[in-house]
Parts: structure tokens; sequence; C-alpha cells
């Protein structure tokens, strides 16, 4: 989190959208096991691209061990215990791919991008503004949950149960003045002024959008016909 | 340009007024300092410039504030944020995006400036202010310093004509003040008008024209540039201001030599942050009663270094010894204590008396309620924790370091946004503290060091010198 990677390739926001959308819906459709991983081998090198080359790697990583489960443990596990794993593993592994899309989306696209973009694809502003709001507070949240835990060790807060129940108070308290502070902080830079946001940023769709979004219909198309036939 | 007239303002579920009756004239180009002690209503005051009262706090207002001549109640939000910047006391929660360079452009694109002239904006600013070492930068791994330097930077792209600051240079370095200082002149020369709360009052002597002492949110008193200055250094201290001139360490009375029988021996530290070594094989002795300044730019290592000592973070090489016994970093964690700069974080129980039973041994009632009377919290003993005020939080995290049986104490920062009066009382409770424990404080308040330290150690490019 933090600073926008540079990878070699770049993608607008919205070919990132719509691959999203694109990706998901095909893999909630999709029941042939060569199709996913060829989706999720795509998705991988989009990532190394883009300059996340690490996030690739652990979806990778996860997709393989997933895998390797589902076709080397189970059939030698019993019955009972391979049906309970055998949801996990593979309901796990079939969303890998749309975590990957999302990751893309988020880990490289800034949050006032993703705002402009939204602006672009005529979104309301109140629907605009608390959404990018709640995107940049996620971030604000694991470093004060990071401080919490850092306070538990030095008080020795042992066993789950405990730590959770110390957790919930003090990140609650934390989290509402985080909240009221940062949209105050907003307020003060002007967000919800109503003429139409620029973007410094020089987005456009290149030849690479212009492909990556044929790409990404045709699979949509390609889903839905299969659906209604 | 700004005119208040009769405000006052008590926020939301609080009988008592916030502001009371306050009426105050600013011509355009003035430097306005708002000072006075801790709750005297300074924080609330900047409020009614920058739009957040009435806007957004809710709360009995009454009176008005003019922005030349328009009522800030029937400004928008918006356009008060085209006339005025602030500048928040919290680096942490003062920005919008996660990436520097967004940052800069924000305010900009906000007003729908065109792309071109941005980034021709942006380049200006970046080069006037020197920042180009923010650029680029993802806004977490900022320092304090650098965080509040691009928030003025940030501002200051967007041009304003006045600006609001609370508390600036609350959480950073000497470097990082001096910076502020700065940028200050750079925009009082253009004839911007300023309105600065702050409790580090030294750093902007030369830059004030009128200096407004709030006490129980009134005004008492409004002085001139050189009304100011003569104020004496008894008359400051009953004010409880903080210093007016840079500390000299010549005077530095608590000063002790290095302990010859060491308690505590750090031999070739070396601590990591995000796998990058920041502080290179430290090595350093310590006793019983020291009380130890640890000092450096901000950014450098000196909450890592801690973290460290205290078993938060793995060392990467190196040992702590401690009476001949050799800890690793989770056994440092009984040893160990830290009084954290947000002690929000780390109060747990249900009520302040409870607080105390968390520690892992028995503490007996008497001793509970012997340190709260001494630290002003009898009263609150049933209440809980998160309805305390901050500094009465910060006193209760002491308290609970008092009674804990952990033989060093880590302080992160005690006196940021503290005014004189409080910084006293944290010093003279880390004086009491340091009476059987060791006492380590990341701080760069030079006041508090000369008041309560006994040692400094400096943290530089990750080596670990100590100071004469």
């Amino acid at each position: 989190m933090g600073a926008i990677p540079k990878g070699v390739i770049s993608l607008d926001p919205r070919t990132k959208m719509l691959l999203l959308i694109a990706v998901s819906s095909f893999i909630f459709t999709n029941t042939s096991y060569l199709a996913e991983a060829s989706i999720l081998v795509v998705l991988m090198l989009i990532a190394v691209g883009l300059g996340i080359p690490k996030t690739a790697l652990k979806g990778i990583i996860i997709y393989i061990t997933l895998s390797a489960v589902k076709y080397g443990l189970l059939p030698i596990l019993p019955n009972m215990i391979a049906a309970n794993f055998n949801i996990v593993a593979v309901t796990f592994r079939k969303l890998l791919p749309c975590f990957l899309a999302g990751e893309i989306l988020v880990q490289t696209t800034s949050i006032r991008l993703l705002m402009f973009t939204l602006q672009k694809l005529h979104i309301p502003q109140t629907l605009i503004i608390p959404l990018t709001i709640t995107v940049r507070y996620f971030p604000a949240l694991s470093e004060e949950r990071q401080a919490i835990s850092n306070a538990m060790k030095m008080r020795d807060v042992k066993g789950i149960a405990k730590k959770l129940e110390y957790i919930y108070v003090p990140l609650m308290i934390t989290a509402s003045n985080t909240a009221d502070e940062l949209s105050q902080a907003i307020t003060a830079r002007g967000i919800d002024n109503p003429v139409p946001k620029t973007c410094a940023i020089d987005i456009r769709l290149r030849s690479l959008d212009i492909f990556m979004i044929v790409a990404s219909i045709s699979l949509l198309g390609w889903t839905i016909t299969k659906m209604f036939l | 340009m700004i005119q208040i007239d009769d405000v006052s303002f008590a926020y939301k579920q609080q009988k008592k007024e916030q502001l009371s009756h306050i009426t105050l004239a600013i011509q355009p180009g003035e430097f306005i300092l708002l000072c006075g002690k801790s709750g005297c209503g300074k924080t609330t005051m900047t409020k009614l410039i920058n739009g957040l009262i009435p806007h957004f706090a809710e709360g009995k207002y009454n009176g008005k504030v003019l922005l030349s001549q328009q009522d800030t109640r029937n400004l928008k939000t918006y356009q008060i944020a085209e006339r005025v910047g602030s500048i928040f006391q919290n680096p942490k929660t003062q920005f919008f995006n996660l990436d520097t360079d967004s940052e800069l452009a924000f305010g900009l694109e906000n007003m729908g400036t065109d792309p071109v002239k941005i980034r021709t904006r942006v380049s200006k600013v970046v080069q006037e202010l020197e920042i180009e070492g923010l650029l680029n930068r993802g806004v977490f791994e900022l320092s304090g310093g650098e965080k509040q330097s691009l928030a003025v930077a940030s501002v200051y792209a967007a041009d304003p004509q006045i600006y609001v600051f609370d508390e600036p240079s609350a959480n950073i370095d000497e470097q990082g003040i001096e910076r502020i200082r700065q940028i200050l002149f750079k925009l009082k020369k253009r004839g911007k008008t300023i309105l600065i709360a702050e409790h580090r009052l030294y750093y902007l002597m030369d830059l004030l024209d009128q200096a407004v002492y709030l006490k129980d949110g009134n005004i008492e008193f409004v002085y001139s540039n050189k009304e100011f200055k003569n104020i004496s250094d008894t008359q400051r201290r009953e004010l409880g201001l903080r210093t007016f001139y840079p500390i000299d360490m010549a005077v530095w009375q608590n000063k002790k030599p290095k302990p010859s029988e060491a308690l505590l021996t750090i031999a070739n530290l070396t601590c990591c942050y995000r796998n990058e070594p920041v502080v290179h094989r430290a090595t350093f002795s310590a006793a019983k009663g020291d009380v130890i300044a640890v000092t450096g730019t901000n950014g450098t290592g000196k909450s890592t270094f801690m973290r460290c000592l205290c078993g938060l973070i793995k060392e990467s090489g190196g040992t702590v010894t401690y009476q001949n016994k050799t800890y690793n970093h989770k056994q440092r964690r009984s040893l160990c204590y830290m009084i954290m700069q947000d002690v929000v974080h780390q109060l747990f129980a249900e009520s302040v008396k409870q607080e105390f039973q968390l520690l892992n041994h028995t503490v007996p009632d008497d001793k509970i309620t012997e340190i709260l009377t001494e630290l002003d919290l009898k009263p609150l003993m049933d209440k809980h924790p998160m309805t305390l005020s901050g500094g009465q939080m910060q006193r209760l995290a002491i308290a609970v370091a008092f009674l804990s049986d952990r033989d060093i104490i880590v302080f992160d920062e005690p006196t940021s946004g503290l005014d004189y009066t409080n910084m006293l009382v944290v010093s003279r409770m880390v004086k009491k503290l340091a009476e059987n424990k060791i006492v380590f404080i990341i701080t760069h308040d030079k006041e508090l060091v000369q008041e309560s330290c006994s040692r400094i150690l400096r943290l530089a490019d990750g080596e670990i010198t100590e100071v004469n």
C-alpha cells in the first residue's frame, strides 16, 4: 500500500475494472480447470507487467498448493474429511483469479484515479465520496490494529478470545476518531466541490487497453452465451 | 479579512462552552498565534475559521464568523476550502491519498484545475519548498516531519489566501520545525494570512504579529509581537507557555556520567525496519536511575530501536543483557514496558481500576489508590478509560507502568502537544519512575530533555552515540 508501483505496462482504471467484472463472471460459470488456470496465468502476467510481481507470485503459490491438495491429497483421504476439505480447497481456488484481478485494480490504482474514473463513468458524487473514503480507511485501520497488537504484546495478553475482547474497544474508539479526522481533513481540502474533478495524471485508453477491453468483453460475451445455451 | 463576532460554541453532548463570546478581527497578511494551556479552545478556534464549525462539528453555535464579509454559515465547505487551507495536528489522518504525488495534486483536482496547470504548479511547489525527497512515496512510509511538510505543501499547491495550522510541530523534530518555519516565512512574505494554534513557541517568535492568549474559552490577552516578547520568564511559566527561545543544552543540569556499574547492557544490537537495517551494532549500558533521552531526526529509527529493545521486533544481531542474564526478544516483553504515543491503543480494561488487574501480578488496592491519588485520577477510578481526556489517559498509562513489575520503561514522544504545565507533570512522573527503573524517552522535546533526562543518546545514520 502506498506508492503506486511503476511497471513496464500501465492500464487505464476502466480496463482494470472491466477485467475484474469479466474474470468474476467467467469464474462463477466456469467448470473447466484448464480455462481457470489459463485465466490465472494471464492475470499473473498482467500483475508482473504492472509492477506487482510479489502479489502474482503469492497467487500462483497458493493456487498450486490448493490444486495439489485437491488432486493429490484429497483422493487419498477418507471420504468424511475429504468432503469437508473439498469445499474449502475448491471454493478458495476458484475465487483466486477474482482476488488477483481485484488486487491488480487496488494496488496499481491511486485512490484519486479511482475517484476520477468513477466520475468519468457518470457515477454520482454522493456515491463516489463515501466509497473512496471507505477505501482510504482500511490502511488507516490496519495501522491502528498493528499498534494495538503491539500494546497487547507488552501487556502480555494471551489467547485468541482475550485478544479479540481487548482489541475491540480501543479499535472501535480509534476507528471512529480516525474516520472523523479523515473526513474533516478531506472536507477541508474541498472534496465536495461540485465542479468536475480533473486528474493530473494523463489517463486515456492506449492500444493495450483496447486489446484488454476487447478480450474482456469477449470473455463476458462468451460467458453469457454459454449461460443461455 | 476574518471577523469573528461574539462567537460561542459548545460541542454536542457537552455542557461546558469550549469558546465563549470570542470577538477578534484579523487583517489580511497578519500572522496570528493562538496560545494557551491544553484545552483552552485553541483548536476549536481554528475550526471556526476553516468552517469545520458549523459545517462539520455538531454543537451549539452562536455569533458569526465572516470571511471577506461572508458568513461561514452561508458558504459551502468547498468554497471555504478554496480560501482557507488547513494543516492538522495528526499527520496520520490528514491525507486522503496513499501516495504523495496524488496528495500534492488533490486540492487542485478537486477545484477542477486544468491537468497541465496542476503539473506545472506541483513541480513549482516541490521546488520552492524543497521537498523533492517526498515525491513518489507512500504516505505511510513517511516520518512525522515528512508527513507534516507534505501536508503544508499540498495545501500550498492549491494556494489559498488564509492558512490555519493546528499544532503542526506536535510530532516533528527540530529540523522539521525549522523547515516548517522557513515555509511559514515564505507564506508570510507572500502576504498570506496565517493562524497557528501551537504549544511550541520558540520557532514562531519572529513570525507572529499578534499572540492571542486563550484561557477557558475566553480571549484573556492579545499581545503585539513586542509585548509578547517582553513577557518575563516567570510570567511565561505562570501562563503555562513553553519556552520562547531555543533550548541551550549547555545549561543541562541533570546530566549524569555513564554508569560504572551497568545493569542493562546492549551489545552490537542491530534492528531492522521492513528488512532494512536502521540501527547498526548499537552498544551501550545503563543503570537504575538513568533517564535516557533517545534523540535523532524523524525517521532515523528511534522507534524501531526502542521497539526492538522492548521485544516487539526481533533483533537481527547482538544481545540485550539485564542483570547478567541475556534476554531474547520474547523475554524482553516482560522486562520492558512502553508508553505509546497514542495511549488509546494500550488501555484495555473496563474501568480505570481494572486496568491494574490486567498486570500479570496482583497489586494491592492501597498501592493503586496511592498512585491514582498522586496522578489526580482517583475520582475517575470507576470510569471507563476511554471516557477520559487525552492527558488523563496518558497519566493512567504511566500509572500502569509504575505498578508493573517491569524494570525498563520506554516513553514514545510523551510530550508532543503538551503545554508547559503538563510537560512538567510528565517530567515529574518520569523522575519518579526512574527511582527504581531505567527510563528511555524517545523525544524531540528539548525542554523535556533538559527538565528530566540524565543522559542523551543520539541516533544518526544507524549509529548510536552518547551526547556529552
